[in-house]
């Protein structure tokens, strides 16, 4: 909308995700060349390139990409819906609520579809529980549900605590792997697409009525915005994108946060340029990290949300002192 | 353009501010508000822009109940300056101004040339041409209020509701803005109702005064007649002199 065109940013992070995509497949304990590796792509046969790009490699980096785009999505939302750049998408305890159902489920036994299963219901309960508690006398308030999400995810935090000191020390380390964010047992499935796509969509068709939500509740009002309608729909969609990502790969720090900022960081404000670009740089971002996070230190792995920070944390500094000079 | 007011009474929670009052308002027509503090100006404001439902008696435009207008029709038809504003993400000055065309917008439309255009104008009314590509967080406060001026500008209503409009600006861009203002009523015929805290500038610029008085009474009509020391001393609480020189009649403070 200014004079500035968004094609070529959109177009050039892109370009990253692919870029990612490519160090991703040809990255791991065997390291393959490019040209094995695209043809492995395209000839899928039972030699070991190709097993290893089309049944661990390529499933793990598109669900570092969904979940990566999923967050910074939900991220932009949250930060639009309390008004507050400190809110990252788990600031409202949906994490937490996914963390305790799924670490009850560890703690069962259980693995695979039920484990998933019983973290979505988690975090949908999380979502319901503030959604109820902060509404109080029918008003929306941002203050109020910033402050009933904040105080439950801390309630949240406890219980996790509590079950993590009940559990026993064989089960502790799958445990933590899940509360730092592992995309290790994100397993491949079309679903969490099927919900970035719908979230996409449906949060660039509310972006300009965010961009004036930006600029204040009354403003909005006075600009023929219903802002209840719109509190609640964003509501639902960053806690929808939350789950979903929390359910695929755990608690992952620091993207939700710190990437609608850069995008920020970079001149863009107006959401419907501000929002997919979000995507794809979160989604470029997690699936660095990840590479870096199971190759660093093979054979052994480390939780992905470790790298994003120390990926994330670099790259924000230097955006936010290159912005002070301008 | 026609609205009405009938038998309102203001209330803010349980706290009732005014006693029942009517009033009609018409094209072309530029009203101050005055009140002193706490008297209610800027309820009155927001419950003429919809953004209250809190009040009892009718609100009328076009011989319609406000609330049973479209949001984002009676956006297109009643614009707001709010008295203070809160960017949780300031982004440049052309970008605040284009939010004012959003009633004008499709959901899913982009601000078309035509769109920026009148954005830019708005700008320059304001007399921050130049200052497009500026982030909001480098402007100074009286630079922001202009830019919130001109976003009203831009959202092209019929009805303008300002809360003290002249807030945090020097005196030029005082008058600048009212003069404006006074002139979109008499070339364009547009309606302005505005909260104002200096009578001066209502005396000279408003053709129709609102006094609203801390006993919850409210007395509406043409300045001339209800602009006179003996009320304005009642009004405020406080003794105010009348001095009339050839050119302009002054109310002074004693």
């Amino acid at each position: 909308m200014t004079r500035r065109h968004p094609w070529g940013l959109l177009l050039g992070l892109g370009g990253l995700c692919l870029l990612s995509l490519g160090i991703s497949l040809t990255s791991g304990s065997v390291s393959l060349e490019a040209a094995r590796v695209w043809d492995a792509l395209w000839h899928p046969d039972a030699n070991l390139a190709s097993q290893l790009v089309w049944e661990l490699r390529l499933p793990r980096s598109l669900a570092a990409l969904t979940t990566g785009a999923l967050l910074a999505l939900a991220g932009c939302l949250m930060q639009v819906l309390v008004r507050n750049p400190l809110a990252d998408p788990y600031i409202l305890g949906i994490s937490g609520g996914a963390s305790v159902a799924a670490l009850l489920a560890m703690l069962a036994g259980v693995s695979g579809h039920l484990l998933t299963g019983s973290a979505f219901v988690g975090a949908l309960v999380a979502m319901l529980l503030v959604f109820v508690l902060s509404r109080g006398q029918g008003q929306w308030n941002s203050n109020r549900l910033l402050l009933t999400g904040v105080v439950l995810a801390a309630g949240w935090g406890a219980a996790i605590g509590f079950i993590l000191n009940l559990s026993p020390d064989s089960s502790l380390q799958r445990m933590m792997f899940w509360l730092m964010g592992d995309l290790g047992f994100a397993r491949a499935s079309a679903l969490p697409s099927i919900v970035l796509l719908v979230g996409l969509l449906a949060s660039l068709l509310l972006a300009r009525q965010l961009n004036v939500l930006t600029r204040g509740e009354l403003v909005a009002g006075s600009l023929g915005i219903r802002t209840e309608t719109l509190h609640l729909t964003i509501y639902v969609i960053a806690s929808l994108l939350t789950a979903t990502a929390v359910t695929q790969a755990g608690s992952i720090g620091f993207v939700g946060l710190v990437v609608p900022h850069l995008i920020r960081l970079l001149g863009y404000h107006d959401h419907r340029v501000l929002l997919p670009a979000a995507a794809l740089l979160g989604a470029s971002l997690l699936l660095l990290a990840d590479t870096v996070a199971r190759t660093l230190l093979a054979p052994q792995q480390l939780p992905v949300g470790i790298l994003t920070a120390f990926i994330g944390v670099p790259l924000f500094l230097y955006l936010l002192y290159r912005g002070a000079r301008q | 353009m026609k609205l009405q007011l009938d038998q309102l009474q203001l209330r803010r929670g349980r706290r009732i501010l005014s006693q029942p009052f009517d009033l009609n308002i018409g094209d072309g027509q530029c009203w101050g508000i005055l009140g002193s503090n706490g008297s209610g100006k800027t309820t009155l404001l927001h419950t003429l822009a919809g953004l209250h439902h809190d009040y009892l008696g009718q609100i009328r435009l076009d011989d319609q109940d406000i609330h049973r207008i479209a949001r984002k029709q009676f956006a297109r038809q009643v614009g707001l300056l709010l008295q203070t504003n809160e960017e949780a993400f300031p982004g440049t000055a052309l970008e605040t101004v284009l939010t004012g065309r959003h009633p004008h917008l499709k959901a899913w439309q982009w601000e078309s040339g035509q769109d920026l255009a009148l954005a830019r104008e708005a700008l320059q009314q304001v007399d921050l041409s130049g200052f497009e590509q500026r982030n909001l967080l480098t402007l100074s406060g009286g630079e922001r209020r202009r830019l919130y001026i001109a976003t009203l500008l831009a959202q092209q209503p019929q009805l303008y509701l300002l809360d003290e409009p002249a807030n945090h600006l020097d005196l030029r861009h005082q008058h600048q803005l009212l003069g404006l203002l006074q002139q979109l009523c008499i070339t364009q015929n547009k309606t302005v109702i505005m909260v104002l805290h200096d009578p001066n500038l209502a005396a000279r610029y408003c053709d129709h005064v609102l006094l609203l008085h801390e006993d919850g009474n409210v007395e509406g009509g043409p300045a001339e007649e209800l602009m006179t020391a003996e009320r304005l001393s009642r009004l405020y609480g406080y003794l105010i002199r009348e001095v009339i020189d050839e050119q302009q009649r002054l109310f002074v403070a004693v």
